[in-house]
């Protein structure tokens, strides 16, 4: 196969970054860049769905399968979406607007090459490029002291997760002679393991931790998701969230699968305490963006179970669920965006009577925050369902006990809020700003992700079974 | 998809729609919202009429078409529509009667404060039921099922300020719910034996033989139990008589199209489950025609004109039941679809006159017949309709129970169904006499309703005269050449029970013309007669206060020790879970500090303690230091 159709999603992107750096200068008026963005995106979206290819180049250091196909779909529709959320939200100095949609694409650029590679230098440089754009963009509002504080931390402590995934990385290398995933695969069927790679393994696994925000690399998660402005919040917590769960299918539950004996009880038990964590933690939250913070490191650790899942199966629900949880807290975020842009502000207690004055915001909530829940028929329930039948056919019914009970908590602090969206009067005086239309869209397209993935959604996990299986054959 | 099953998907689709339109947007703007919601069951209403189309040309044949919904492992759950004669008809049943109740409710809900909401939740009762009647799946078919519940709960208490119509829809809620939870279990026993929810597999899967006649036996009475609640059978009636509280259009479109149907509909619809087991099928005609003849009793004495009505459905469902035990399929759906139009129609001009008068009692009426002249006459129609006097509809369904039940060989029943038609006679034409024939009260504003409430009841009218033709044997349009289990019948007609009923029915009528309308006989002096008897009809049997004797007396008594229990260690354990969940995350809250410097420490030690935690529990290959050396 041609090589250059074989990285063309990656070379459109780069064209698209360049292009619009093109148009940031060109064009006084910034929302063009925006528009540009979207419908840039939307195209990469629509090739990347019609042409699946299936080959690898540079000794597999780079492949195009099924996995990576399905990864970049779920990054690029995120990405598109936080476009909706971004395009009449970020007021930042018109000159920085252009900057702030080339970190994104870079961003995304960063993790196509992450899922698509199989290779640990690629692989790294990949979440390189992914996560320093990140820092930058957080901190965008150069006047806001939470966005500057934001971009720090996130810089300082993913320093030290990526000098943690570096050092296990290159124990990896030490004791297997190679980068090369296939090789290291390999090089597990051997006799007589040797105790550095395992340490290399375990510094691997809580270094990609921190981009799970999963224990004990969560604890940026809280301080980032409130100062960053909140579309790149979204971004963050579901994009960057997808790309490192497939870095984990990547190396754990492919290249060093033959030790799941030693990992996989680790991997469980980070599960059950990320999630406990996540979920006690947001209880007392009174922050939308840190309880929804919280929120997001239990919803890692129910990610998690699918790992103790049979490896097709297992596979298959967890990048399945990944789907449905890029859409359903894309949607939550979505309606946060929209509510600060009328009201300016992010406390629980504002939204009180939100359902009154705006129907839809807060019908979107009520059911993205359902689905967060696994509540039926939306698409949490069924993503739930999958991943806890991966963790039942393997027997880890502790375990599948323990989420179901964690899902229970959370529905208390889920209802909190819908209580108030519902029952309570409103408090606040609602400014007479109109929600945008951009938001109106991103909210219609979530709710019917949420809705179709909940009631049909057979189609999408046989698609997501055999992209499981193809990563074995 | 072909068209067909398109159509099938968009009958229960749009008045969903209808719903949600409303309750999304529309709920400020009264007319908006219900034109809405009848725009949306005229379509339904004539795509359903293309569906009947449809089927007439291939009568014997199905349509299925399932949308997997969830396949994981061994679980399978579609979601499915079945499209057969059986499906048809009762789509055009529901759809009818839904049209034009919606449309008399713009006159007779009129003004009212939740007019937007009424037909909200009309659309979705509609929604609901259209669901069960497509559904090709238990699992399917149970979730409409209690969405009908819950929407007769909704309705029923619609005027939920007034404390007996919460307490009806509670009571609605709550007893059905008896009948429900059986329901379910048969469901539950039945698909997991059978290992698929599908109805139809279902069948064959008793058909081939697998199940012990003992677990059918259980499995048929726990679905009928379902059927038992819903419709209205003894001893879970006690709720529809009470269902009156709610609005009289929503009392016409439950007695008529709706919940009460379900049930019929849904024995009907399982019809070959049933027909396997022959102790059940007995179980289910005996407890028909028992309800048939005990609330017929009832009607006789009581005073409220919905009341009376109500005790009249009851006894025609078990007249149904009675049919549909005794074998006869098709003489159940047809009845159930001639009684959906007379027993709409009687419940709408009982509606009217409730509109006019303001008020139940049936003794502060009289004399309505030169004031309200379509109302009285149609009602009239409806009257003879459900007498089964030849050639109204009522009179083609219920010849055709009455030979069904015959041919059945049981004697005992059959003559317990002629009484009952007696007693049908009789209290119907007690309430038209009292109501409509003699002078009357003082009623000076008394006028005659709106256009949009009597054009219902003139359509509904025509129908209760002539859908029974299709009822006429060896016919072109016979029902028994559209409606059939396996092979078409040629349908039969027995000159001799058709007379028996019709003298039967003109005796009942003329017994109450001689005491209601020309008040030859004193009804005061009949009553005394009675004495005893008469208390206890009055009273329904006391079944409520038995019913209120045990839950008072034995069940509160029970309940006071499980209350104790549940209050205080079952809550109590859960309190605590909730403090300490509570408690837990606001000391976890603490170690977010806010200092990056906490954060990296956290990582650290985080690290270390896991790469110890590896080193305590797999020494073997955790060993690094020793390699070191």
């Amino acid at each position: 196969m041609d090589i250059l159709f074989l990285i063309s999603d990656e070379l459109i992107l780069t064209l698209i970054i360049i292009l619009i750096l093109l148009f940031d200068i060109l064009f006084k008026n910034k929302r063009i860049t925006g528009y540009f963005y979207i419908l840039s995106l939307l195209f990469l979206l629509f090739y990347v769905i019609f042409y699946k290819r299936n080959d690898s180049i540079l000794n597999n250091a780079f492949v195009y399968d099924g996995l990576s196909w399905f990864g970049k779909i779920i990054l690029i529709s995120g990405s598109l979406i936080t476009g909706f959320l971004s395009i009449d939200t970020v007021k930042v100095k018109e000159k920085r607007m252009g900057v702030y949609y080339i970190l994104l694409s870079s961003s995304l650029l960063g993790m196509m090459l992450l899922i698509s590679s199989k290779e640990l230098i690629t692989l790294y440089v990949g979440l390189e490029l992914a996560t320093i754009s990140l820092y930058a963009v957080t901190a965008i509002y150069k006047n806001d002291d939470y966005s500057l504080e934001a971009g720090i931390k996130y810089l300082i402590l993913g320093a030290l997760s990526s000098g943690i995934l570096l050092y296990g990385l290159s124990l990896i290398y030490g004791a297997t002679r190679t980068t090369y995933i296939e090789k290291i695969l390999y090089y597990t069927t051997l006799p007589g393991l040797s105790s550095v790679f395992i340490l290399g393994i375990i510094l691997t696994l809580i270094g990609i931790c921190f981009k799970l925000s999963a224990v004990p690399m969560h604890v940026w998660t809280p301080d980032v998701y409130q100062g960053a402005p909140t579309p790149i919040t979204a971004f963050i917590s579901t994009v960057s969230k997808t790309a490192g769960f497939i870095f984990l299918i990547r190396l754990f539950s492919y290249a060093f699968i033959k030790l799941d004996f030693i990992f996989l009880p680790l991997i469980l038990v980070i599960s059950a305490v990320t999630m406990t964590a996540g979920n006690l933690m947001a209880i007392p939250q009174k922050n939308i963006k840190r309880l929804l913070a919280y929120s997001t490191i239990s919803q890692a650790g129910y990610i998690l179970v699918g790992f103790a899942g049979l490896s097709v199966f297992g596979i298959s629900s967890v990048i399945f669920y990944l789907l449905v949880y890029t859409f359903t807290n894309i949607a939550a975020f979505a309606v946060v965006t929209g509510f600060s842009n009328i009201t300016g502000s992010d406390e629980i207690d504002d939204y009180s009577g939100l359902a009154q004055k705006e129907p839809l915001l807060a019908l979107t909530f009520l059911l993205s925050l359902l689905s967060l829940a696994g509540i039926p028929p939306l698409a949490g329930f069924v993503g739930k369902f999958y991943l806890f039948y991966a963790a039942m056919q393997k027997d880890f019914l502790w375990l599948v006990i323990f989420a179901a009970l964690n899902s229970v908590i959370s529905l208390y602090y889920y209802l909190l809020i819908l209580k108030r969206l519902y029952i309570f009067d409103p408090k606040k005086d609602f400014n007479k700003i109109k929600l945008p239309l951009s938001i109106k869209i991103a909210l219609i397209i979530t709710i019917a992700g949420i809705i179709i993935l909940g009631i049909l959604p057979t189609k999408i996990i046989d698609i997501c079974t055999s992209v499981a299986n193809e990563i074995f054959f | 998809m072909d068209k067909i099953f398109l159509i099938g998907f968009l009958i229960p689709s749009l008045p969903f729609l209808a719903f949600f339109i409303i309750v999304a947007f529309t709920k400020r703007f009264k007319m908006i919202s219900a034109l809405i919601s009848i725009t949306a069951i005229f379509i339904s209403f004539i795509l359903s009429i293309m569906i009947v189309l449809f089927q007439i040309k291939n009568p014997a044949g199905y349509l299925k078409y399932d949308i997997p919904w969830l396949y994981i492992g061994n679980l399978k759950m579609n979601i499915g529509i079945i499209i057969n004669s059986l499906t048809a008809i009762m789509l055009l049943v529901v759809t009818t009667v839904s049209l034009l109740v919606q449309i008399y409710s713009i006159g007779y809900m009129k003004g009212d404060e939740g007019f937007s909401k009424f037909f909200a939740f009309i659309s979705l009762f509609s929604f609901s039921m259209l669901g069960i009647v497509i559904a090709d799946n238990l699992m399917q078919l149970y979730i409409f099922w209690e969405l009908v519940g819950l929407c007769s709960y909704l309705l029923i208490g619609f005027w939920y300020h007034k404390p007996e119509a919460a307490d009806a829809a509670k009571k609605a809620f709550v007893v059905t719910r008896f009948g429900d939870f059986g329901f379910l279990i048969g469901i539950l026993i039945i698909s997991y034996l059978a290992g698929t929810f599908d109805i139809l597999d279902i069948e064959n899967f008793i058909k081939s033989g697998n199940i012990s006649e003992k677990m059918l036996l259980l499995v048929v009475i726990l679905l009928f139990c379902g059927a038992i609640g819903k419709s209205g059978q003894f001893p879970l009636h006690v709720w529809l008589p009470d269902a009156m509280e709610g609005p009289t259009p929503v009392s016409a479109l439950i007695h008529a199209a709706t919940m009460v149907a379900a049930g019929v509909f849904m024995v009907a619809r399982l019809f070959p489950i049933f027909l396997s087991s022959p102790d059940a099928m007995l179980f289910v005609a005996y407890l028909g025609a028992f309800t048939a003849l005990f609330s017929a009793t009832i009607a006789l004495t009581q005073d409220d004109i919905k009341r009376v009505l109500a005790y009249s459905t009851l006894s025609q469902l078990g007249y149904m039941m009675l049919a549909l035990g005794s074998g006869g399929y098709v003489a159940g759906m047809f009845h159930l679809y001639t009684h959906a139009f007379f027993k709409a129609l009687l419940f709408l001009c009982a509606g009217s006159v409730i509109h006019a008068i303001h008020s139940n009692n049936i003794w502060q009426m009289g004399g309505l017949h030169k004031k309200m002249p379509i109302t009285s006459i149609t009602f009239f129609i409806a009257a003879l309709a459900i007498s089964g006097i030849y050639p109204l509809s009522g009179f083609f369904s219920k010849d055709e129970i009455l030979l069904s039940v015959l041919h059945s060989g049981n004697k005992l029943l059959y003559y317990s169904a002629l009484f009952t038609a007696f007693l049908t006679a009789f209290y119907m034409f007690r309430l038209y006499f009292v109501t409509f024939s003699g002078q009357g009260k003082e009623h000076a504003h008394i006028h005659e309703s709106p256009a949009v409430m009597t054009v219902p009841l003139i359509i509904l009218s025509v129908f209760s005269i002539f859908s029974g033709f299709i009822g006429l044997p060896d016919k072109e349009f016979s029902i028994h050449k559209f409606l059939f289990l396996d092979h078409p019948e040629k349908g039969h007609f027995d000159f001799k029970v058709a007379m028996t009923s019709n003298i039967i029915a003109g005796l009942g009528i003329l017994f109450a013309y001689l005491v209601y309308g020309l008040k030859v006989v004193n009804a005061d002096m009949l009553r005394k007669k009675a004495g005893i008897i008469y208390t206890i009809l009055k009273n329904k049997y006391y079944i409520d206060e038995i019913y209120l004797f045990f839950i008072r007396k034995i069940y509160y008594t029970l309940t006071e020790a499980i209350k104790w229990f549940d209050r205080h260690i079952v809550d109590g354990a859960v309190n605590l879970v909730a403090f300490l969940c509570r408690w837990a995350g606001g000391k976890l809250k603490l170690t977010i500090t806010g200092k990056v410097q906490n954060y990296a420490m956290y990582i650290v030690i985080g690290v270390i303690i896991v790469i110890l935690v590896l080193y305590v529990y797999q020494p073997d290959v955790m060993n690094i230091f020793a390699e070191v050396k």
